[in-house]
């Protein structure tokens, strides 16, 4: 083949290609230039016959509403919407909302003079069969008409989920809630006293609305706006705001809810915590919140004295204690109300924890006042004195690799303490070597044990490899440490 | 006539021989994920024959003046064309069956079926066998989904094209609804149809050894 046919081929080739792309997007165009407008009309259809329609029965008139922007989630336009005599009936727009299995898009009734709902209708929705789907029934929207979107909109409060479906339910009910307050608020009526933030309703189950507060300044932590929680005949049930401390693995974000009467939290929850997960995870749970519920603001919040701290989780446990505590006083003093804070209320600074990972447990372990030195191997001062050296062992247990911590005091060359931090053993046997039971008799063990499972250490019924491999772990660290120290 | 019998044996190797997805696993990606219903495995089913028909008649059109090395691209963006042209149409014209198939239409674009017959069938084959070919594959394909989505229907709810033919509540399989349901109603119905074509087999070959036999005798 000579060179301008070669030429010619690859130019034929380009021009097949262009011609072919070319005409395409020429036949593209044109069919949907031909159905577009089709398209578009049957949206429009399917809103007005089967969402605004049954919404405003008598609704005639729709003008649009000249919006600066559309709220996240409204697909517009916003139609103001009349009787066949020009009166107002209400605001009825489209929007969508991430449910379970995809957007549901709904349309949406808003009556903006008493800013309630009219009535919401699902119009296109991907939920599970039979679970989700539900949602597109009227028994279950019925409860939005004629609710106050001043509501907090809360699955178990005042409105119904469907059951098994948390996630559809909350779509059509956040959705429906926030779209509504936020089209509302862009023609120039804010709802007030919206939104509850997240949390506080769990604090005050009786809330009702909410009224912020004016303060001059925030205090350390505290996100504002600052909230009086009231019930529903108006009562004031307490001060509410959301605050952040700062966790061992990053900020721990927190509803708190204080009683400026009695000077006591009325309880906390955690929002957001970025915690080692089943070490410091735990401060979420209400079993470990539970115990700051009506604690006076005057008590010392000292783990171990009137707050129980969570094993080897001390640096999380106190970022709740202290943040709850200290942003409660702060808040009430800031609002003008006197705390009276007792003698021993500050508690001692904790030491900062210098390098390992694994501060916490280490920590747990000695006991509270030391400093470590970051390295393979921790060394845990108190002072100048060495007290213990920490290391992590990983040994095969039965399930998979297991990550044990020991402490060891390098001078008596024996065990202060050993931990699980990580292991794959069967749930409720194998991973009972994290019970302080099994745990504790490792203490003050030294190089002249055996370490051995039925001779000088008590197994666990029917989880004697897990047993044996956390048993290995110690002795190999207690092995490691005193070769290294045997001069000290 | 000879031309009319090619014709009708290519229309035969879609139809019955060759019948996608059950005995070419071709196409499986909407046969699983549409066929919940009979209609909507109909609709599908439809839908592919048009695009089928269309690449056909587009592709015997112009395939003498594609190059061999650009026929792939160019009968992609052939496909992607008229699918998209059928989605819009869809859309426009019949919403309700849209609502259901619009996730699944543009999977017709990767539908292994229709660039396979291009590349045998309609690029090699003679105007007419190769029409009968795109309606062969297109209604094989469309009786297939039909009837697996009829089965499911029954098995997940009871009903036909949404008419009911069982007590309410005689049966409820949600897996029906799910895609293993699909796989297993397909694998009924491909071992149903193995077991006719075998007990035929049989008879033809009892009948050949009995006529053989007798003129033994």
């Amino acid at each position: 083949m000579s060179v301008p046919q070669a030429k010619n081929q690859s130019l034929r080739l380009i021009v097949t290609l262009a011609v072919t792309c070319v005409l395409a997007g020429g036949i593209l165009a044109a069919v949907y230039g031909w159905m577009n407008p089709l398209i578009e009309a049957q949206r429009l259809a399917a809103a007005l016959s089967q969402g605004f329609g049954p919404i405003f029965p008598d609704g005639e008139n729709y003008k649009e509403l000249e919006l600066a922007a559309l709220p996240q989630g409204v697909e517009g336009p916003v139609y103001e919407i009349a009787d066949g005599s020009g009166n107002v009936l209400g605001i009825g727009f489209v929007g969508a909302s991430q449910g379970f299995g995809g957007p549901v898009r709904m349309a949406i009734g808003v009556d903006p003079k008493t800013q309630t709902l009219v009535g919401v209708r699902v119009l296109e929705h991907t939920e599970t069969p039979g679970l989700g789907s539900p949602i597109e029934e009227l028994s279950f929207l019925q409860q939005l008409e004629g609710k106050s979107l001043s509501d907090p909109f809360r699955i178990g409060n005042d409105v119904q989920g469907l059951t098994g479906a948390t996630v559809s339910s909350r779509a059509v009910f956040d959705g429906a809630s926030t779209m509504a307050r936020a089209v509302l608020a862009e023609i120039g009526l804010e709802v007030a006293g919206a939104d509850m933030p997240a949390g506080l309703d769990e604090i005050f189950p009786n809330a009702a609305a909410v009224t912020e507060l004016a303060v001059t300044a925030l205090p350390d932590g505290v996100e504002g706006p600052v909230y009086e929680v009231t019930d529903g005949s108006g009562k004031v049930l307490g001060i509410g705001f959301i605050g952040s401390s700062a966790g061992f693995g990053g900020p721990v974000r927190m509803a708190i809810g204080v009683d400026p009467n009695t000077q006591t939290l009325v309880g906390v929850r955690v929002l957001e915590h970025s915690e080692t997960p089943g070490l410091g995870s735990p401060i979420e749970e209400l079993s470990f919140l539970e115990q700051l519920e009506d604690k006076a603001l005057s008590d010392p919040f000292q783990i171990g004295v009137d707050v129980q701290g969570l094993t080897a989780a001390t640096v999380s446990s106190k970022a709740v204690f202290d943040g709850a505590s200290k942003m409660g006083r702060a808040v009430l003093a800031e609002l003008g109300y006197e705390v009276k804070v007792a003698e021993a209320a500050e508690p001692a600074a904790a030491p900062a924890p210098a390098g390992p990972e694994y501060a916490d447990a280490i920590f747990e372990i000695v006991g509270g006042d030391a400093s470590l030195t970051a390295a393979d191997l921790w060394e845990v001062r108190q002072g100048d004195d060495l007290i213990g050296v920490a290391t992590v062992v990983t040994v095969q247990g039965y399930g998979g690799p297991m990550d044990v911590l020991a402490v060891v005091d390098p001078k008596a060359q024996s065990l202060v303490g050993v931990r699980v931090l990580k292991e794959k053993e069967t749930p409720g046997l194998g991973s009972r070597v994290k019970e302080p039971g099994f745990l504790g008799q490792f203490v003050g063990k030294t190089l002249t044990d055996s370490f051995k499972v039925g001779d000088d250490v008590d197994g666990i019924t029917m989880a004697t490899i897990s047993a044996q491999a956390v048993s290995d772990a110690a002795k190999q660290a207690i092995e490691l440490i005193a070769q290294l120290y045997a001069g000290s | 006539m000879a031309n009319f019998k090619d014709s009708w044996n290519q229309f035969g190797e879609g139809m019955w021989r060759q019948t996608p997805p059950l005995f070419t696993a071709l196409g499986l990606c909407p046969s699983l994920a549409v066929t919940t219903a009979a209609i909507n495995g109909l609709v599908m089913g439809l839908s592919t024959t048009a695009v089928l028909l269309g690449t056909a008649l587009v592709t015997l059109a112009i395939r003498n003046i594609v190059p061999r090395e650009v026929r792939i691209p160019v009968y992609t963006v052939v496909i992607a064309t008229l699918v998209t042209v059928v989605d819009l149409l869809l859309s426009g014209l019949v919403p309700d069956v849209h609502a259901v198939l619009g996730l699944f239409i543009p999977l017709i674009v990767v539908n292994c079926i229709i660039l396979g017959r291009v590349e045998v069938a309609f690029t090699r084959l003679n105007v007419s066998s190769s029409i009968a070919d795109a309606l062969g594959y297109g209604l094989g394909f469309t009786w297939a989904l039909t009837v697996i989505g009829a089965i499911r229907e029954i098995f997940a709810g009871g009903t036909v094209f949404g008419f009911r033919v069982l007590a309410e509540g005689a049966t409820a399989w949600q897996i029906f609804r799910t895609p293993p349901g699909a796989f297993f109603t397909m694998g009924l119905i491909v071992a149903f149809i193995q077991m006719l074509r075998m007990r035929a087999a049989k008879g033809r070959s009892r009948e050949t050894a009995r006529k053989e036999t007798v003129q033994a005798a």
